[in-house]
Order: structure tokens, then C-alpha cells, then sequence
């Protein structure tokens, strides 16, 4: 008796201070409040609407009412002959966009850090970063006007000799182009987080390696990268969660029939069967898909990078 | 505690129950009022009033503060001998096909609706039994729709269901032109050809010859090019009678791109390409590096182009000016077909519509009211006006007034007019349509003449012969399940085939590989098996 009765005043109590903390925070939780309302409005209640990918939608009953359907719609995209192919283009321009596109803002960084000259280094940090704030549509216009016949892409092969052609119906060069442009697009901006970082190495540091009889590289090597060691983890954890999602916008806008070979990835073909042949619920499936695989790998980078250099997420 | 907060929320309803109760009185009040102010004192007091509920897709505008809408009003009252009191509910088109299937599902349902497109929709509710079955009211009342059902080929399979049930009034269009006008014609660089006395082509061999003279004048020049779309090879596909997709060619459903008058359009094409008359870009370049060429004396023809580009390819200042033809044709196929061409006469689609309550109290004079719309006569004051007003007669052909250019004499009719008039969607009309384009230097027949490109396609080209049989093909509404596989299917062809033709346009692969590449191409995926599901649809 005695004893249920200090049981409940202990649970009273935690209750109690659950609220009084609650109280006490209230005005960060006010500023809270915003963004969670967001992610719960425009994230979270419309993942009802995933639910069209394992049924056959009709738009008189609606999303509730229509009728189940099984996995019938991810059996579909596995049967058709064309999606070994588009599943090799994403992965591959997956792959090489993480393989030149990641390292190049960190080394670019590195690069800014050793500028002398402040306000040179202010300029060449503002000139790159411009490009982030491009639209799809209009970098892409520039990748046309560069790759044609008289372009200058083609001025510049035609001094070692090449024969001009328009290159974005040359296969090989999708993936050049849309890696290249990317990382011209997302340099300056991608270094920003990088140079933050590189701001907190302690000059102490710097000073005690040049007595030390440092040289540059060696200063490099081991007093600056051991400072953005984190915050590169962290950034190729974050980016391995998106690597499955190409850039849609930019290829739909880049590929032409042509070069389908290499340039047709899954967003683009589920794009044309999904909208263009007014099938949501295979492109809800194929989307639910691709996201369920980009969750388990950042799950498996945040492990990995846990286990090797306790750097992670969480 | 639990009572208490049931009564509360028990007076709470009641409370706002007799709100809205009260509302609607008063709106059931002040309504006739308002709209037939002037107007009642003068009628028959003996006259009866039909009070009906119109719930209609906008493009949020509303139509009826309009003197346009008063005009219907009085024209439509005359007509069915009886006072009208209409409740419009505008709702904007984008959110209309959601709300009207709530409205439908619950019950309550306002007598007039616009339909929604995708016909099976309208079908389903029909067969749900919540839409008035039409069929039955057409021989009495509805003369004027059923003059137009009869001359639309097929309207018996697109608009009835299999027990002979109608559920809605289809989406009219009225041609009464004669001309089958289509602003899809040629393009050509006018003053370059007369500056050399070159002919403009009449069909692909002078086309051909005309492109070799140019590139001979010409070296540095592609003297033909292409727009992004309409795309090359659907002008030879047009004069070679297939089309780039599953079509009806008259008799039954059949895949164009495996047709050996198809090859023969890729070869065509090819030669130019080899020979380097065509531009090498003509399938990768965007609309302003198209233009950046043909304004400055880089191509002088574009087989198949939207006749409003010519204006905005011509430079006055530097002589540069392009004018329109019909398109060329291949004599062996006979007479080319046109894009998009107009319908003669009075036709009727089957995607969009009007449909009708199965609850209305007045079935046969909403039925009679809606085929009202569909006369001539309202027709014309729907969309040529008042005469004297809007428009007037020249030449014993109607010509919209427009003193200044900027159609003034219609707003003032009919604010920005963007929404339909009276029930949407009540029937389009061609020859008001077509008349706000610009003239343009129209080539036929050896000479030069100025006029509207539609009114030019149609002079030129047999109107009988000028619109495919595609145009006018039987609706073919497949299941659920097949609609999904056909696109499965069909979008795994058309990758394989459109990466294909590129290939076969551009040099990488050679004609002589055809019939290998069909073979390829039906490995792909079984399109036959869905031209065949297509054509079991029209014979059932």
C-alpha cells in the first residue's frame, strides 16, 4: 500500500517536470514550432499518398477508397526490358557524380585556404558560387549553346583535331557533361561548409608546425584536413543518401532520344510512363522504392563511418 | 462532465444549423430579386419561374456580371417560354474535377454540371446512377445536338454505353468554313526564293530541289530545318498517310512506325541530312537557336511549323520575310493530310461535356436548354456577339469590329471572356477562333497572296481528303489494367523505337537494317498484342 502510493507520487513528479521543462523552454520550442509544422504539413501527412503505390487509383473513389493491389506495380517496373538498363545509367551517374563531384569542393576549399590575398580570395569565392543560384534550365541552355557545332567545346577539340559535331548526341559525352556541369554549378557553394570549418583550425597550430620545420603540404597534411575530417564525413554520409536521386530536372531537360542509352535514367522513364502514360501509382512505386533503398544507405554509411572514424549523424 | 459536453456541442450544432437554415432562406429570397430586378415588373406575373442550380468549371473569372450573359439569358428564357433563376457555382478548373466528384458523391446534386475530362469518369457516375440518362429526352428535345451526334463518325461507340445509355451532352464544335484550315503549314524564307526565282515546293521532290539550289547559292548555309515540334518526321508522316504511334488508319488500329511508308519518310530525311541540306541540329536544338538561324539567312525552310512563328522569324529591317504554304506532299500517297486540321461541320468530342442530374426536377427542359446551346443561333451570339457591336457583315461574311487592335468591342461584350458563356462547356466555333491571327504571305497555285494561314491551309488542300482518319477515330475506353499495361509496354517501344530513328536520321545505323531493327523492336515488347487488344475494343 505504502509502496504504491510512493510509486504514484514518483510518476506525479515525473510528469510534473516533464511539463515544468516544457515551461521552462517554451520559447524555443515557439521557434520550433515553424519548421516542425512544415516537415509535419508538407512531409509527413502526404505519405498517405504512398499508399496509391500498392493499389489501382481511381479518381472517383479516391486515395482511400480504391481498391489494394499487392506489389504489382514494383513487379511491373522489374518486368520490363528496359530497367536493367535505366537502373545501370542512374547508378553510374550516381556514382561518378559522388566520385568527382564530392571530393572537388573540399579540395577547392583546401585550395582557398592557402590564398594569401584576402580580397582576391573573397572574389573567386563569390564568382563560384553564383552558379548555385542557376536554374536547371538555364545551365542547361548553356550546355546546348557550348556543345553545338559552333560551339566552343568543339573549337577547342577541333585545334587537336577532332571533327565538330553537336556532342550531346554523342552517348559517351552525357556523362562528362552532366558531371562536369554539375561541379561547376555546386563548386563555391559546396566549399562554404569546408572553409567554415577551416576557420576553426587554432593559427597556435599553424605557428607551432612552421617551428616545427613543417613544409605547406606537410602543414596540409596534417594540421588543416584533420579540422574538416567531421564535416566531410558528415557532408559524404548526407550525400549518399540522395545519390540515388539523380538531378531529374537537368537530364529530362540535357537527354534526347539519341543518347537514351546512357542518359534514360529511372526518373526519366518512370517520368514517361508514370505522367506522360497517366500511371501514378507505378511512378509512386518506383519513388517509394528508390527512397526506401537511399534510407538503408545512409543507415549503412553512418555505421561504417561510425565504426571507422566515430564521426557520424547520430 | 461527458453529459455536460454533449449538450454543449448538441446546442452548438443546432445553433449553427439555424444559421445556415436562415442563410439559404435569404438567399432563396434576395436572389430573383437581384437578377430579374427591371425585368419581372414587366412579364406576366403568370409566367413560372424554374429555379435550377449550375455547377461549372471556371478559370476564375465569373461570366455572368456580364452583358454577355444577360443577352443569354433573355435569348434562353424565349426560347423555353419560361422564366429562368439560375444558381451559378463557379469553381476554378483546377480544383474542379476533385470537388464536383464529392458533389456527385454526396447525393446532392446541382441539376446542371460540367462534365470533367476523361470520359470514363462521367461513365462511371452514369452507371452509379447518379446522372440523368439523356438518350431517351434527344428525339423530342434536343434537336439541334442530335443533328450534331449524327454527323460525328463513331459518336454511336464514344458517346453511348453498350446498353444505349447517354450521360452526357458532348463538347460541340461548330466549322461552318467548309474549310478544313489547319495552322500547321510550311515555312519558307519568301524573299530569298523570289530573289533567285527558286519555286516553292509543292511537294518532296522540289522541296528536295529547292534546298540543293539554296545550299549551291548558299555553302555556308543548312538550307532546311525543323522545328522541336511539330518534328520532321511528322511532316512525312503526314504526306505519307502513318503517323509516329498506334493509329486508326480508317479500317482499324495499326502501329505507324513499323509501316514501310514510314521508312520511306526516315529515308527521305536521311538523304537530306547526308547531303548536308538539313541542319545536323535540326533534333537537339532549342526554339531560340532555331530562331538565331532562320533570322539570319542560316535555313530558308521549315517543312512543318505553327503558323504563328513566321512573324517572329521575319526581320522587316533586313528583308528577312517568311511565309506560309501547304506543306509538301508525296504524290504517291495522294493528297497530304494536315495537322490538326478543323472538323467540318458540326462535330461533337467525346472527352469533355456537360452532364445532368438524375435528381432534377425539369429533365426535359434542361434537356431542351442544353441543346439550345447548340443552335446556330446561339452559337453566334456566344461567340461573334451583336451585330453592329462586334462584329459586322463584309461581303456577306461576319468580320469582328476591332477598331484599335486590342479587341475592345469584345471585352466590353464579354469582360475577358475566358471562361466558356452560359452552361460550360457549351460548343467552341472555328470561324471566331482562327480570325485573331495575323495575316501572311500565303503561297499556292504560282502566286503570292495575303491571308490567314488556317484560311490558306484550307483553300489549298482537299477538305475531304486534308483531315486523317485519326481525326475522327472511335473512342476506345480500355480497362484499368490494360490502360496500365499498354503504357508499360507502349513506353518501352517508343524508347526503343525514337532512339532508333535517331540513329537511322543521324548516320549510325544504315536503312539497309530495317527489318532487323523491327525484329529488335518487337523483342522490346509485344505492341502488336496492343494494337490488337485495341482493335478487339472497337468491334465488340
Amino acid at each position: 500500500m505504502q509502496n504504491q502510493y510512493v510509486e504514484q507520487k514518483k510518476h506525479f513528479k515525473k510528469k510534473n517536470s516533464f511539463l515544468r521543462k516544457c515551461l521552462k523552454q517554451r520559447y524555443l520550442i515557439l521557434m520550433v514550432l515553424p519548421g516542425f509544422l512544415v516537415l509535419l504539413i508538407f512531409k509527413y501527412f502526404p505519405m498517405y499518398g504512398i499508399t496509391i503505390a500498392f493499389k489501382s487509383y481511381d479518381a472517383s473513389l479516391g486515395f482511400l477508397r480504391s481498391p489494394w493491389l499487392g506489389f504489382d506495380h514494383f513487379k511491373a517496373f522489374f518486368d520490363s526490358p528496359m530497367s536493367w538498363r535505366i537502373t545501370k545509367n542512374s547508378l553510374l551517374l550516381a556514382f561518378y557524380s559522388l566520385l568527382f563531384g564530392f571530393p572537388a569542393p573540399v579540395i577547392f576549399a583546401l585550395l582557398l585556404n592557402e590564398l594569401r590575398h584576402k580580397m582576391f580570395k573573397r572574389t573567386v569565392q563569390t564568382i563560384t558560387y553564383f552558379p548555385h543560384f542557376l536554374s536547371a534550365v538555364i545551365v542547361v541552355g548553356f550546355i546546348h549553346e557550348f556543345t553545338s557545332v559552333e560551339g566552343i567545346i568543339n573549337k577547342i577539340l577541333s585545334w587537336f583535331g577532332s571533327e565538330p559535331r553537336t556532342l550531346l548526341y554523342v552517348s559517351g559525352a552525357f556523362r562528362p557533361l552532366y558531371v562536369g556541369s554539375s561541379i561547376w554549378q555546386e563548386l563555391g557553394y559546396g566549399a562554404i561548409i569546408y572553409l567554415a570549418a577551416l576557420t576553426g583550425v587554432d593559427p597556435a597550430q599553424h605557428e607551432a608546425a612552421v617551428i616545427d620545420g613543417a613544409n605547406r603540404w606537410q602543414r596540409l597534411r596534417y594540421v588543416t584536413w584533420p579540422a574538416i575530417i567531421p564535416a566531410t564525413s558528415v557532408m559524404l554520409i548526407l550525400k549518399l543518401g540522395s545519390v540515388l536521386s539523380t538531378d531529374f530536372q537537368k537530364v529530362l531537360l540535357m537527354y534526347n532520344p539519341k543518347i537514351y542509352e546512357t542518359a534514360d535514367v529511372i526518373e526519366t522513364y518512370v517520368y514517361r510512363v508514370g505522367v506522360q502514360g497517366g500511371q501514378f501509382e507505378y511512378g509512386a512505386a518506383v519513388g517509394l522504392m528508390l527512397s526506401i533503398i537511399s534510407f538503408f544507405l545512409i543507415l549503412f554509411a553512418n555505421y561504417f563511418s561510425k565504426k571507422v572514424s566515430e564521426n557520424s549523424l547520430w | 462532465m461527458k453529459k455536460k459536453k454533449a449538450f454543449m456541442l448538441s446546442l452548438l450544432l443546432v445553433v449553427t444549423l439555424v444559421f445556415v437554415g436562415c442563410s439559404q432562406v435569404n438567399n432563396n429570397l434576395s436572389e430573383p430579386n437581384n437578377t430579374n430586378s427591371g425585368e419581372e415588373s414587366t412579364s406576366k406575373p403568370a409566367e413560372e419561374t424554374i429555379k435550377i442550380t449550375a455547377y461549372m468549371s471556371s478559370f476564375g473569372d465569373d461570366p455572368k456580371e456580364t452583358e454577355l450573359y444577360k443577352l443569354w439569358k433573355e435569348k434562353m428564357e424565349a426560347y423555353i417560354g419560361k422564366k429562368l433563376d439560375i444558381e451559378w457555382i463557379y469553381v476554378n478548373s483546377d480544383d474542379y474535377p476533385e470537388k464536383v466528384k464529392l458533389t456527385l458523391a454526396s447525393g446532392d446534386t446541382p441539376d446542371i454540371m460540367s462534365g470533367v475530362k476523361d470520359a470514363e469518369v462521367m461513365f462511371q457516375f452514369g452507371n452509379q446512377g447518379s446522372l440523368l440518362d439523356i438518350a431517351p429526352y434527344l428525339d423530342e428535345y434536343a434537336p439541334n445536338y442530335k443533328a450534331y451526334l449524327e454527323s460525328t463518325k463513331f459518336s454511336d461507340k464514344s458517346m453511348y454505353t453498350p446498353e444505349g445509355k447517354m450521360f452526357f451532352f458532348g463538347d460541340g464544335f461548330r466549322n461552318d468554313t467548309g474549310l478544313a484550315g489547319s495552322a500547321y503549314p510550311a515555312l519558307y524564307r519568301f524573299d530569298v526564293f523570289q530573289k533567285h526565282n527558286i519555286k516553292v515546293p509543292e511537294n518532296w521532290d522540289e522541296f528536295y530541289d529547292a534546298a540543293v539550289k539554296l545550299k549551291e547559292l548558299y555553302p555556308d548555309s543548312y538550307p532546311v530545318n525543323s522545328q522541336e515540334w511539330p518534328k520532321f518526321i511528322d511532316a512525312l508522316a503526314l504526306s505519307n498517310h502513318t503517323k509516329s504511334d498506334i493509329y486508326w488508319n480508317g479500317e482499324k488500329y495499326v502501329y505507324g512506325p513499323t509501316e514501310e511508308s514510314f521508312k520511306e519518310g526516315l529515308m527521305y530525311i536521311r538523304k537530306l541530312y547526308d547531303e548536308k541540306l538539313l541542319d545536323p541540329e535540326f533534333l537537339s536544338q532549342s526554339q531560340d537557336q532555331l530562331k538565331a538561324k532562320v533570322t539570319t539567312g542560316k535555313s530558308f525552310m521549315l517543312p512543318l511549323a505553327w503558323a504563328g512563328w513566321w512573324e517572329q522569324y521575319s526581320v522587316p529591317d533586313q528583308g528577312v520575310s517568311w511565309g506560309a504554304a501547304v506543306n509538301p506532299k508525296n504524290e504517291k500517297y495522294g493528297d497530304q493530310w494536315v495537322l490538326g486540321p478543323a472538323l467540318l461541320g458540326h462535330t461533337i468530342y467525346a472527352n469533355y461535356g456537360v452532364m445532368v442530374s438524375k435528381n432534377t426536377k425539369y429533365p426535359e427542359l434542361i434537356v431542351k436548354m442544353l441543346d439550345y446551346q447548340y443552335s446556330d443561333e446561339m452559337i453566334d451570339l456566344m461567340h461573334w456577339g451583336v451585330e453592329g457591336k462586334t462584329y459586322q457583315v463584309v461581303d456577306g461574311k461576319k468580320e469582328f469590329i476591332n477598331k484599335n487592335g486590342d479587341w475592345q468591342e469584345k471585352k466590353d461584350l464579354n469582360g475577358d471572356g475566358t471562361t466558356r458563356q452560359g452552361f460550360v462547356f457549351a460548343p467552341q466555333n472555328y470561324s471566331t477562333d482562327y480570325i485573331a491571327y495575323k495575316k501572311v504571305q500565303f503561297f499556292a497555285k504560282g502566286q503570292f497572296e495575303e491571308m490567314r494561314p488556317q484560311e490558306g491551309m484550307g483553300k489549298f488542300t482537299n477538305s475531304e481528303t486534308a483531315i486523317a482518319p485519326y481525326e475522327q477515330a472511335p473512342v476506345i475506353r480500355l480497362s484499368k489494367e490494360d490502360e496500365a499495361k499498354k503504357s508499360q509496354i507502349m513506353t518501352a517501344v517508343q524508347t526503343y523505337m525514337d532512339e532508333n530513328i535517331y540513329k537511322f536520321l543521324l548516320g549510325e545505323r544504315d536503312l539497309s537494317e530495317w527489318d532487323a531493327f523491327k525484329k529488335e523492336l518487337s523483342e522490346i515488347g509485344d505492341y502488336q498484342s496492343i494494337v490488337d487488344m485495341m482493335n478487339a475494343q472497337v468491334s465488340k
